[in-house]
């Protein structure tokens, strides 16, 4: 049984950074169009059609209901018979399921932060002579960004680590490089592998939070004006 | 354009296993909530120095892709065995321990931070004056714990507790890869065996939302009957005393 090799580590990390563009390609797309279709989606919930609220509401239940491999199988495997596509780029497949699996509870993040908005601030801004779409803008969304935060960050690590489960379908992201390189070394290292893939995910994981955390306290007004207000005293 | 007696062969295929599942899910459980409880009482002061290693504990878990995890003990778990084997001096087979074991070690694993933080989250909730007064008549800690504490936190986290379960079940779709033949195990090898592999990833796609959706429904009952029994409770014994209302809700 070989020792754990711990000067192999450096080297194995220099193989597998590259391809992190490969993760942060598919992070970045299905994030992207998850913010879309999920404030489309949260729209729907909120909106005053009953058929469209319980389609939302439907998709939200069956997408926490379903493992994301089982997803991502469908999708690979399902998506190429009804539609003509490139079954090559495999980046696609993960983003779609991604990007399907972040809308429904982005939705939630969304639909969430706004019903704990007080109605009074709508209803001020109209008073004021605003437009419905000018009073969303310039009031309720600053103020629904801040409180969605926190679960608009957990819904991108989930993301990211969700992510990994490419691997599965042959995607060489972080986790698939691993892999490969564990094959091609005739699975030798195989521990400092993945030890070294844990010193790559922590910190992107570790950033993520800390950033949520960052933008949540730039985002309140409210504390940054006493902030100032303690400082000038 | 779907074969609908193949459908039918494979949904029993994949149901074979459901067991395989329900197994991993309901001894995970079994052995992580005790385990998350004691870290969640450890964590209650954070500054400890056994909190501290613990949140590195729950960072750790809360910020790697399961896959990479169950990757990572599947393939150290073994050479510590026999590293620890050779340390008392003896011989350990680890080609002899069953797949499972590997499973309930992994899911446990991933499991128990995430639970900690349920059962925290619940313990924050109760008012201290409580532990208080069921000192001050004579109650030991235990009882303490099992009369007062632990109905109001599972009571107030049976959500939380709901959303963790459903969570575990996804969790288990990748215990294939410790070669653990449950559901998506199956549909995986029927898959490879009749190359249809869009029917049988729709099965067990349909599969796991009827479980988890049962799951929920489950939980909801509990949760009602809860409801039902405090309110029950409430208007036979303490309606309109005002000193136990009190009492009660901390003030």
């Amino acid at each position: 049984m070989s020792k754990f090799d711990w000067a192999k580590i450096p080297e194995l990390y220099t193989k597998i950074i590259p391809s992190i563009t490969v993760t942060l390609e598919y992070v970045v797309i299905a994030f992207f169009f998850g913010l879309l279709f999920g404030g489309l989606l949260a729209w729907a919930k909120l909106g005053k059609s009953k058929i469209l609220r319980a389609l939302a509401y439907g998709y939200t239940t069956v997408m926490r209901c379903v493992p994301a491999i089982v997803l991502l199988f469908v999708v690979y495997y399902g998506l190429p018979r009804i539609i003509p596509i490139d079954t090559k780029g495999k980046v696609k497949f993960v983003a779609i399921t991604l990007a399907l699996f972040t809308t429904g509870s982005l939705s939630e993040a969304f639909r969430s932060a706004y019903q704990s908005l007080d109605k009074s601030q709508a209803e001020a801004a109209k008073s004021i002579g605003m437009t419905g779409p000018q009073a969303l803008w310039f009031i309720l969304l600053p103020q629904m960004i801040r409180i969605a935060i926190p679960n608009i960050c957990n819904s991108l690590l989930a993301l990211v680590k969700e992510g990994a489960l490419a691997y599965t379908i042959g995607l060489y992201d972080l986790l698939g490089r691993g892999n490969y390189l564990i094959g091609k070394n005739l699975g030798a290292y195989v521990i400092e592998t993945y030890v070294t893939l844990v010193i790559i995910y922590w910190p992107i994981s570790l950033l993520i939070t800390f950033g949520s955390k960052r933008l949540e306290a730039l985002l309140d007004v409210s504390s940054r004006k006493e902030r100032k207000r303690s400082a000038h005293a | 354009m779907l074969d609908w007696k193949f459908i039918g062969n494979t949904i029993l295929k994949c149901a074979s296993g459901i067991p395989e599942t329900a197994i991993l899910v309901i001894v995970t459980l079994i052995v992580s909530t005790p385990i998350a409880y004691l870290m969640a009482l450890v964590n209650l002061k954070p500054k400890r120095i056994l909190s501290r290693v613990f949140q590195v504990y729950i960072s750790f878990v809360r910020s790697l892709p399961l896959l990479l995890i169950i990757y990572l003990i599947y393939h150290a778990l073994p050479l510590w065995i026999l590293s620890f084997g050779n340390f008392i001096g003896k011989e350990i087979d680890v080609y002899k321990i069953d797949d499972m074991v590997y499973g309930f070690i992994v899911f446990a694993f991933v499991s128990i931070p995430i639970l900690s933080e349920v059962f925290r989250a619940g313990l924050l909730a109760v008012p201290e004056i409580q532990i208080k007064a069921g000192q001050s008549i004579g109650m030991t800690n235990f009882q303490v714990a099992r009369h007062i504490v632990l109905p109001q936190v599972i009571d107030k986290q049976l959500p939380m507790l709901c959303t963790f379960t459903t969570n575990l079940i996804k969790m288990t779709s990748l215990a294939f890869y410790m070669s653990i033949r449950e559901i998506t195990g199956e549909a995986r090898v029927a898959a490879a065996d009749s190359i249809r592999y869009v029917e049988c990833y729709l099965v067990i796609f349909f599969m796991y939302l009827i479980i988890c959706l049962a799951v929920e429904q489950i939980f909801k009952a509990f949760e009602r009957n809860s409801q039902k029994k405090k309110e029950g409770n409430w208007s036979k014994n303490y309606a309109g005393n005002t000193r136990t209302q009190k009492i009660v809700s901390g003030t």
